[in-house]
Formats: C-alpha cells, sequence, structure tokens
C-alpha cells in the first residue's frame, strides 16, 4: 500500500512538474523577464497590446480586458523583420484547445476565412509592426503571425491565444479538477473506500483521517501557491541562461524598480546546471540600447566577489526609459561564457 | 495674587513686543516668498536666446531661385487664396491656413475635400525650418506648398489643370513668364490631356502615366515653380514681438522705460523659470522661434482609430524618393550641398518622432499636437508632467513631477508668446483683384 502511495505521489508530482512550464508560455507568445516576446520560427520581436480609448498607454501582453479598440504593436529583435512580408490574422478560437491552441490546431481548420475577425494582408514594416482591430464581441481568440523567410520561400507562423474581456479563472478550475482527481486515485487505492464503509459502520471519528486523506490535495494546493508566488518573483527576478546553457544569471538591484538618471549597484548571482553558486569568476559589462544604437552612459565594473556565487556591480545608470540589453562575459580558470540580459524600464 | 498681577504686568510688554516681532518676520516671509527671486546672470543669458529680436536674418533658399523675389511673393499670395486651384473650385492653402488663425485651421485634423492626415501646422516662421510637415517629409517650403495641390482629401487638384489655369489667367501666365520664361503651348490636347497627373484619381493618373517623360518634366517644372512663388509668400509670414520679448528686453536693459514687473505678474515669471528650468522645455522648444526644428518622440496616443503614427521614419523615406526634394532635378540648389537632407537622421532611432513646432503661434492654433489629440494646453502640461510610455519607440520625455500650480504657472508663461504677426497686413488678406500686379513694396 505505501508503494501504491508513493507512486501516486510521485505521479501527481511529475504531471505537475511536467506541465507547470507551459502555464508561462501561450503559444508563441512568451514572457522573458519583462518582456513579452513573440517567436515566430527563427525570428523573434517584442510583442504588447494596447486599448488605448480605454486604458491609455497600458500595455498587455496577451489577454486584453475588454472589447473596442485594440492596437497590436511588434517592435522587431530580429532586424530582418523589417525586409519581409508580415500577414496578421485573428480568427475565433474554435480549436476546442483553448489556451493550448497550437499551429497545427489551426492548420486543421478548413475554412479559416469564416472564423477570421481580423485580417492584414502581407506588407513590409520597415521599422515597427502596428494592426488595428475593434473587438466587438468578448470572447476567445487565436493571432496568427505569418513570416515568410528572407530568402527561401519557407513560412513561418506564430499562434498565440488570448482572450479578450473574459474574465478568465486560468487555470485554477484545470488544477482544481487534477488535484480532486489525484485525491480521488490516492484515496482510493491507500483503502479509503474501505475504510469509509467500516467508518460508516463504527461511527469512527473521521477527524483524524482528514489530513491523511487530503494530503495530495494539499501538496497541490501548496505547489499552486508556490507557482504563483514564484511566478511573481520571476517577474521582478528574472533569470538568464548563458550562451552555452551552462550558467544560470540573476540579478538584484539595490533601487527597485530600476531607476532612470541614478546611479546604482546591482548584485549579480551566477549559478550552473546544477544550480551550485559560481564562485571566483571575473565579470565585464558592456551593454546600452539597441534601438536608440547607443550604449550605457556609464561605464558598470564587477567590483567584488561577495561569496555564495555573488558578485558586486556598480555604477550602473540608465538614462531613459526602454530596453535595454548587458552584455555579460563571464571568465574562470575553467571557462569562459557570455549571458545578454534584457531590462524594460 | 497681586504677586500673580505684579508678574503678569511685567511680561505683558515683553509679550507684546515679541508678538510684533513674529508678526513682522511673517510679513517678511510672505513679502520674500510672493517677490520672485531676480534672474541669474546664466538665466538671463538663456532668456537672451529666446529673444526674437535674436531671431537671425532669414538665409536665402538656394532650392528656390524666386524665394526672395517680391513678384513672386505678390503672385505667391494670390495663389494663395485662390478657390480655383482645387478639384472643386472651394478650397485654397487659406481654407486651412486661416490668416486670422495664425494660418492654422482650429481643427483636430484639417478638413478639406476630404479630411487630412494630421493637424494643420501654422506657416508662421515656417521658413526657418529645414524640414516641412509633422513628419519632415518635405525639405523646402516651394516642396511642401505642391502637396496638398494634388492630395485628394486637401485641394484634390492635378498639375496639368493647374498648368492650364496658369496660362489662362492673364495676370498668372503675365507674371509666371516674367519670373520663368515662356509656358508650354498646352493647347495640343494629344499631349496634354485636360487633366493629368501621378498620386491622384486613378483617371488623372492613367492620362499622366500617358504622356511622354519629355512633356510630364515640361509639366512638373510648371507645378513646381507654382510651388517656388507659393514659398516666396509664405517666407513673408513671421512672427512679431510678444510681450514675452518686451519682459526679456526689460529685464535684460534695466534702465528700460518700462519695468519689467509691469510686463509679467509673478505666476508668469515662475512659469517661465520652470520653462527655462526644472521643465525641461529647452531642450526642444529653443531659440527665439522656440523649436529645435528636430523630431521627437513624445509618447502622444494615437488618434481614434488609427494604429500610432510612424512619424519621422516614414517621413524620411517618402522624402528620400521625392523628385521634389533637395537633390531633385526641380531645385534651383546647383552645388548639390543640401547637408540637411544627406545628413539625416533615420531609422529606428526616430520612430513616431515629430517635429517640434514653434510656440509662437499658439494663439489660434488648438487643438495641439500632430492629430490634434489635445485640446487645449493645459492638457498639454498634463501630457508632459506624465510622460507616458510610447506605443512605438520610446517617449523621449520625462515625468516632471511638478504640481498642478506650477503646470498653471507654465501655462500663463506659454499665453505670453502669444502676438500678432510682424507681417505687414496687406500680406495678410486675400489681394484685390483690381491691385493684381502692382507691387508697392
Amino acid at each position: 500500500m505505501n508503494i501504491m502511495r508513493s507512486i501516486n505521489l510521485l505521479v501527481s508530482s511529475l504531471l505537475f512538474v511536467l506541465y507547470a512550464p507551459s502555464l508561462l508560455a501561450h503559444g508563441s507568445v512568451v514572457a522573458e523577464g519583462d518582456l513579452c516576446l513573440i517567436k515566430i520560427g527563427f525570428y523573434t520581436s517584442h510583442f504588447k497590446i494596447f486599448q488605448p480609448l480605454a486604458s491609455k498607454e497600458r500595455e498587455f501582453c496577451e489577454d486584453i480586458p475588454a472589447s473596442g479598440e485594440s492596437i497590436f504593436v511588434m517592435e522587431y529583435r530580429h532586424q530582418e523583420l523589417a525586409n519581409v512580408p508580415i500577414e496578421f490574422r485573428i480568427i475565433n478560437n474554435i480549436t476546442g484547445k483553448g489556451r493550448f491552441a497550437k499551429l497545427e490546431d489551426v492548420q486543421a481548420i478548413k475554412d479559416i476565412d469564416a472564423i477570421t475577425v481580423f485580417y492584414q494582408p502581407p506588407t513590409i514594416e520597415p521599422q515597427v509592426f502596428t494592426a488595428l482591430h475593434n473587438f466587438e464581441q468578448e470572447g476567445n481568440f487565436l493571432g496568427i503571425v505569418t513570416v515568410k523567410h528572407p530568402q527561401t520561400d519557407q513560412y513561418y507562423s506564430a499562434v498565440f491565444p488570448f482572450s479578450v474581456g473574459v474574465n478568465s479563472w486560468g487555470l485554477i478550475p484545470l488544477f482544481v479538477c487534477f488535484a480532486l482527481l489525484a485525491q480521488l486515485i490516492y484515496w482510493t487505492s491507500s483503502g479509503g473506500f474501505g475504510r469509509w464503509r467500516i467508518a460508516t459502520k463504527t461511527k469512527l471519528n473521521k477527524r483524524n483521517g482528514f489530513v491523511i486523506k487530503c494530503r495530495p490535495m494539499l501538496i497541490f494546493a501548496t505547489s499552486f501557491l508556490l507557482m504563483g508566488a514564484s511566478s511573481e518573483t520571476t517577474r521582478a527576478q528574472p533569470s538568464w541562461v548563458s550562451d552555452s546553457g551552462s550558467l544560470t544569471v540573476t540579478f538584484k538591484s539595490e533601487i527597485n524598480p530600476l531607476p532612470i538618471n541614478q546611479m546604482h549597484n546591482w548584485t549579480l548571482h551566477l549559478q550552473d546546471q546544477n544550480g551550485m553558486p559560481v564562485a571566483n569568476a571575473l565579470i565585464t559589462l558592456t551593454g546600452g540600447m539597441p534601438v536608440h544604437n547607443h550604449g550605457f552612459p556609464t561605464n558598470p565594473v564587477m567590483t567584488q566577489y561577495l561569496g555564495n556565487g555573488d558578485y558586486r556591480v556598480e555604477g550602473i545608470r540608465f538614462h531613459m526609459q526602454g530596453d535595454w540589453v548587458l552584455n555579460l562575459v563571464i571568465t574562470t580558470v575553467d571557462f569562459m561564457d557570455t549571458v545578454l540580459i534584457s531590462v524594460t524600464l | 495674587m497681586s504677586r500673580f498681577g505684579s508678574i503678569a504686568a511685567q511680561i505683558k510688554p515683553i509679550i507684546f513686543v515679541v508678538g510684533i516681532c513674529f508678526l513682522l518676520l511673517l510679513i517678511l516671509l510672505w513679502w520674500s516668498e510672493s517677490r520672485p527671486r531676480p534672474w541669474t546672470q546664466a538665466e538671463k543669458s538663456i532668456l537672451k536666446t529666446l529673444n526674437i529680436a535674436n531671431l537671425p536674418v532669414l538665409k536665402p533658399d538656394p532650392s528656390n531661385a524666386v524665394a526672395d523675389n517680391l513678384h513672386a511673393a505678390k503672385f505667391g499670395q494670390s495663389l494663395f487664396f485662390d478657390t480655383r486651384l482645387s478639384g472643386n473650385g472651394k478650397v485654397a492653402c487659406a481654407t486651412c491656413h486661416q490668416p486670422q488663425r495664425r494660418f492654422s485651421d482650429g481643427l483636430s485634423k484639417a478638413v478639406a475635400l476630404g479630411q487630412s492626415q494630421r493637424n494643420t501646422p501654422s506657416i508662421v516662421g515656417s521658413a526657418y525650418s529645414p524640414w516641412l510637415y509633422w513628419d519632415g517629409r518635405k525639405d523646402s517650403q516651394w516642396s511642401q506648398a505642391l502637396s496638398p495641390l494634388e492630395d485628394p482629401a486637401e485641394q484634390g487638384s492635378n498639375r496639368m489643370y493647374l498648368a492650364r489655369l496658369i496660362s489662362n489667367d492673364s495676370f498668372y501666365a503675365k507674371t509666371y513668364v516674367e519670373l520663368f520664361g515662356e509656358l508650354p503651348d498646352f493647347n495640343d490636347t494629344s499631349r496634354f490631356p485636360e487633366n493629368a497627373g501621378p498620386m491622384s484619381y486613378p483617371l488623372w493618373n492613367q492620362a499622366w502615366l500617358n504622356m511622354t517623360a519629355a512633356d510630364q518634366y515640361l509639366l512638373s517644372q510648371v507645378f513646381a515653380n507654382l510651388g517656388k512663388v507659393l514659398a516666396a509668400y509664405e517666407r513673408k509670414l513671421m512672427p512679431g514681438p510678444a510681450r514675452f520679448d518686451e519682459y526679456v528686453n526689460a529685464v535684460l536693459h534695466e534702465d528700460d522705460t518700462v519695468p519689467a514687473k509691469e510686463l509679467f505678474n509673478s505666476q508668469e515669471i515662475e512659469g517661465l523659470r520652470l520653462f527655462i528650468g526644472e521643465a525641461g522645455c529647452l531642450q526642444c522648444h529653443n531659440g527665439p522661434l522656440l523649436s529645435n526644428n528636430e523630431f521627437h518622440n513624445t509618447g502622444l496616443l494615437p488618434f481614434p482609430g488609427e494604429v500610432p503614427d510612424q512619424g519621422r521614419s516614414k517621413g524620411v523615406e517618402i522624402l528620400k524618393n521625392d523628385p521634389f526634394n533637395c537633390l531633385g532635378p526641380f531645385s534651383d540648389e546647383m552645388s548639390h550641398q543640401c547637408q540637411e537632407f544627406t545628413y539625416m537622421r533615420t531609422g529606428s532611432v526616430v520612430l513616431g518622432s515629430m517635429r517640434t513646432p514653434s510656440l509662437r503661434n499658439l494663439g489660434g492654433t488648438a487643438p495641439y499636437m500632430h492629430k490634434g489629440q489635445l485640446s487645449t494646453l493645459a492638457q498639454v502640461m498634463e501630457h508632459y508632467n506624465a510622460a507616458p510610455l510610447a506605443l512605438i519607440g520610446h517617449n523621449e520625455a520625462k515625468p516632471l513631477g511638478l504640481s498642478k500650480k506650477q503646470l498653471g504657472q507654465l501655462e500663463l508663461f506659454l499665453n505670453t508668446l502669444d502676438a500678432p504677426l510682424s507681417t505687414a497686413d496687406e500680406w495678410l488678406l486675400k489681394p484685390d483683384s483690381s491691385t493684381l500686379g502692382n507691387v508697392t513694396e
């Protein structure tokens, strides 16, 4: 019975762990740090949605709060996007897969025009892609961005599900179902049914068994809360993987949110693939605003190793709002690696 | 009791004196607070740069050979007010550029034959700008003057029709010949159709395409010359000295007959202090015309129903391909210097940016901004105080954190910049047809 219980727990946990990453990525639009990115084949671009009439310059990543005039903006990260025609289509999400709809599901639709609510034919936009659609109704939609390869006839599509004005409970109902199901399996497998029958016969005090019976549910609840909490902290303290993939870098600014026109210091934290801190590395920093074609107004320097994989970086100043990048070169006696950190102010 | 009474009697005068001193101190504080701090030497030198007396003499326009020709200016003035220069015979340049409104129209977006894309900018002082239009898609006044004539939403005419109109009007034809030489003979309808012009209605465009390249060139030359006489007129429209300039003069020459304090109240002085200091307005609104004539993204929301305007980044591309630009065949610039054109900033740095307008024409030019998004100066002040995120590109302005009172002071100061034009009245009217051709000045 104990073995059964362990397996059950393991399976539930595994399910949860496997399931968790897809929560943060809806189709081709993903959050990276504070930025919202869309991946169209090998192209990447910043992606944002605005409802200027309703919420002025407030930025949305995918779900938008109400029907009405909505502006889709893509600011290219991959400069080749400036030279290729970009096609944009919004359809009703009839795939039945909700948030997990993928390109295959869209391709399976026979008459896409019948469910298309907005279509912008392929156009070359050298600076920025913009599209405007006035959503007459609330609901669930799929956005499809299609781009041609610069040389070949290959086409790439990005599909991102989003909701308009649907006050979504998100994945909470799904979680509750999973938790209840796991609980049921556990309860049955651990002989709960038998005990229940005895209990009803002997009028045994059920309170004693409550904690044990609800254990998977509790685990789910806790992990869900932790998930929520950790996704919050991910926003505040995102992490970046080095170009070789062997290092993960996080930073803490001594001033939050990141200030403009104010000199301040950071603590960088380096850890390897196993989550162990990386000690005694040399870090050099350069960077700037690629969009503005200018570098930093200062020359930030790593001044001290603080222990436990933490490094002090002094002299950081951002002199305007926008997207900034920091290029880190990390050198130890064993290896050299590079990381690109992007932040938006 | 009596002892207490004697102490009270002793203390009384002391309390009285302390009280009087306290009152005096309060009065002194109030007085120093209400009296504006005198201008520092550094501030005075900034004020001097904004004085209209320091507006440099207008440089010749090498791309326009008749730019400073008086006959051309008179010819241009007639064209400016002539509604025959439009597709329906009802729209002149002056329909949107109204003299009584500082040559603007009081609308969010211009309305002529249709609705145009942007807010009508004032023409006053525009001869000083290397760039015309909000997005700077024109690099001379004469080239700018051509676009509305053929724009279907504006005057909706075509260059063939306009050339015919000139050759059939005795005053226009006579002045044209004096300035530019003989007009082509448009009587051969096999070469010159009734209506023809690119970028307009399909029928006119087709007629244009059917013409030979040589005839197209002849026609475009006449068309360009119309722009050049219009520019000769527009070069005369200049802002006059405002109360602000009088104040600056008084501040700079303290021995002047009018003392500075009679010209500006304390609120206006504080507004001016913010303008040249904390509010950072001078970054873009500098010089005697209060414009750097550059392009900046200030995070304005798009006009309802429109995607964000890309502004200069598109303007640059249009300008490069414009046959009427400084390097084009119709420009009189022979040395092909065109430095402004050659070294202009392009690409994503100018995304969503618009040309800084002069602040000397604020009176009568509301609503403000490139689409007339903001209807009052108070809204403009609030916009810059908040400096919201731009939907495309980046807002170059930073939040100011000024109080409501300070924003009010800024607005009061801006109103002191308003003044009638320095241009003689005869240039601000539709010329009397009986005086046509009589150049007096």
